[in-house]
């Protein structure tokens, strides 16, 4: 533990996911810490620099780990920027673990390695149960999607949503207030969630809620859920288990505008995926404009992923299907305007006479 | 003895031998066939096709689209694509032996009561009737015709098959029927467009093509008929009578053998 020259009172400990998922035994990244009894002014004092002009939070000087003191919230207005924040050297440290979402969230390790757990986080990790702090809990509406990552997080070690926690997000959903969420935040969650181990259940969690089509831009299907799982069984990246979801989902034609930013990289590779699926290239023609179709031949391809995707969801992209598609790429994609130009042909002329040439080799390649 | 079937080597010639170990092939007792495709694509033509050639009294091969292509392009009728890699064969010394052989290779072969042939037989041919057709073609490979043949092989017409046809264009559907031929309708009219799993709606304006060994009134429905030709559909036929042995292999999916006694399958992967 680390030791700070702030204040003669004041304590250091950590707190949140570090605490978790070492109780756990769960690989852990980033390490948050509590600063209880310090002011503002010692930290910078010592170094550390404040994230935000009115948000108590400082980086370390060297290791950039994050060091808060402790606060207390209440909300005064919709939304996430609706906040009062309270800190000052009298906050203690129950009253800031109480602001938390979950129980197994709001857990502290003193310096000796103590933990101070007011809110039963122990027991709950112990019963594999993911439940709110307190009422709280409704207070920043994200945390109906961070309740329902931590459960695709812990899914496979059996972690399962408390019944009242259920209750309480079914009454968050219902009173309109997911629709206040930013879309980038609802989108770095959702991202999140898309990398953990078990990205269905924050899915089908949603779904159960009614949340899917309030935040999503589709409606979560069994059809759906199932290509997730075939995508997350084989590619541990967020790109490519989005298209398999997105691809597969009914289309939602209630709202019109969903509380979500996706990047348009996942958007795009969703749609050119769901184009094909189902339809696999058959002719020389066909295959040429699927390669078009998933901008083969220029910077920022999305060839290669759009045929992870299509091999792992669609079964008439199996292995051999695949394989001439790829084959086909390279050859037409070796196929440059170059040659043309020193046959003095122009403009539309050039690119008529690369595609044409694209053609021959494939269908040269794709005659078994 | 036993005889043994393989599906498109395209030069694998590894996986080949992966396949032979798998059987203990004895090459001074048992036989093999192959449907043909013996090379391009693969990592190692001029050794598989060194390997039938030497064993050409215990072997027999019928001749396949890209067999045809290699020979067209040693005689100067036709360049190499950009997807061919036959140039070991083409740099050999023993080139022009090896190509002499293949051109007295079949493009079908009858025996035990099984039909042997590269792609296929149309719905409106019986085996015989193949057969006789297949040797019209064979009997110029094996002439001084045969260049003129070469120029004239290439391309997809006429798509059906008239009795009245003659000469080079005679010869040029009945090559396709027998070489390259995936899909058609039930008359025989060939869908040369289509390579994959399904047919693509039009190729035929319209008209409704099938698998060539899926039509009901097939005259060869009857008759026990091993083919290669058609990867994409991994030896899928939905019927026992025919036998897909193409799996893929240059496309890095599997080789496959067949005893054709036991009708036991052996697979490799690629």
């Amino acid at each position: 533990m680390m030791t700070f020259d702030l204040a003669p009172t004041a304590r250091v400990y950590k707190v949140g996911g570090a605490v978790r998922d070492t109780l756990l035994n769960y690989p852990h990244s980033e390490t948050d810490w509590v600063v209880v009894g310090a002011t503002p002014k010692a930290l910078l004092a010592s170094g550390f620099r404040q994230v935000g002009a009115d948000f108590p939070v400082f980086l370390h000087p060297e290791t950039g780990e994050e060091f808060a003191l402790a606060r207390t919230e209440r909300k005064s207005g919709q939304g996430y920027h609706g906040f009062t924040v309270h800190a000052d050297p009298s906050v203690t440290l129950e009253e800031d673990l109480l602001r938390r979402d979950l129980t197994i969230n709001a857990m502290a390790l003193d310096e000796h390695g103590d933990l101070i757990d007011p809110y039963g986080g122990q027991r709950d990790l112990d019963a594999k149960v993911l439940r709110h702090v307190s009422a709280n809990f409704s207070e920043d509406p994200l945390r109906v999607l961070r309740t329902c990552r931590f459960a695709a997080r812990y899914h496979h070690l059996g972690f399962t949503v408390a019944e009242k926690t259920m209750q309480l997000m079914r009454d968050i959903v219902t009173s309109g207030e997911l629709s206040v969420l930013a879309p980038d935040r609802v989108w770095r969650e959702t991202e999140k969630a898309l990398n953990e181990n078990t990205p269905r259940t924050y899915f089908s969690l949603l779904r159960t809620l009614g949340a899917d089509n309030i935040v999503l831009p589709f409606v979560v299907t069994d059809n759906s859920l199932d290509a997730l799982d075939s995508m997350a069984s084989i590619a541990p990246n967020s790109l490519h288990r989005w298209a398999g979801l997105a691809s597969s989902a009914a289309a939602n034609k209630q709202v019109v505008a969903p509380v979500i930013n996706i990047p348009k990289r996942y958007d795009q590779l969703a749609a050119r995926v769901q184009r094909y699926r189902g339809s696999p290239p058959q002719t020389p023609e066909d295959t040429l404009a699927f390669l078009e179709h998933f901008d083969a031949f220029r910077q920022g391809s999305q060839l290669a992923d759009g045929l992870v995707v299509l091999g792992a969801i669609d079964e008439s992209f199996h292995k051999t299907q695949v394989a001439r598609i790829q084959k086909g790429g390279q050859l037409a994609a070796s196929v440059r305007g170059e040659q043309f130009i020193k046959q003095h042909l122009k403009g539309p002329e050039i690119k008529a006479a690369i595609s044409a040439e694209r053609l021959r080799q494939l269908d040269a390649l794709l005659d078994d | 003895m036993a005889t043994y079937v393989v599906g498109d080597i395209q030069g694998c010639f590894d996986q080949f031998q992966c396949l032979l170990e798998k059987v203990s092939f004895n090459p001074d007792r048992d036989v093999i066939w192959s449907v043909g495709d013996l090379i391009n694509r693969g990592s190692n033509n001029l050794a598989t096709l060194r390997w039938f050639h030497e064993r050409r009294d215990n072997s027999v091969v019928v001749l396949g689209n890209h067999d045809l292509h290699l020979m067209a392009v040693s005689a100067g009728a036709r360049k190499m694509s950009k997807s061919d890699n036959f140039d070991d064969i083409l740099d050999a010394p023993d080139r022009e032996i090896l190509i002499e052989w293949l051109h007295h290779q079949p493009l079908m072969h009858h025996e035990h009561g099984v039909t042997l042939v590269h792609a296929g037989i149309p719905p409106m041919w019986s085996v015989s009737e193949a057969l006789d057709h297949a040797a019209e073609v064979e009997k110029v490979l094996r002439g001084s015709d045969c260049i003129r043949f070469f120029n004239a092989m290439y391309g997809n017409d006429p798509i059906v098959w008239d009795d009245q046809l003659t000469g080079m264009t005679r010869l040029r559907v009945i090559t396709n029927y027998l070489t390259r031929m995936r899909y058609c309708t039930k008359k025989g009219k060939l869908d040369l467009i289509s390579k994959g799993p399904t047919p693509t709606a039009n190729a035929l304006k319209g008209k409704k093509v099938a698998p060539w060994f899926s039509h009901e009134g097939r005259r060869t429905k009857d008759d026990v008929v091993i083919f290669g030709h058609w990867a994409s559909i991994d030896g899928v036929t939905n019927s026992p009578n025919v036998i897909g042995l193409d799996t893929g292999c240059v496309w890095g999916n599997k080789m496959t053998l067949m005893a054709l006694e036991s009708r036991t399958f052996y697979r490799c992967n690629c």
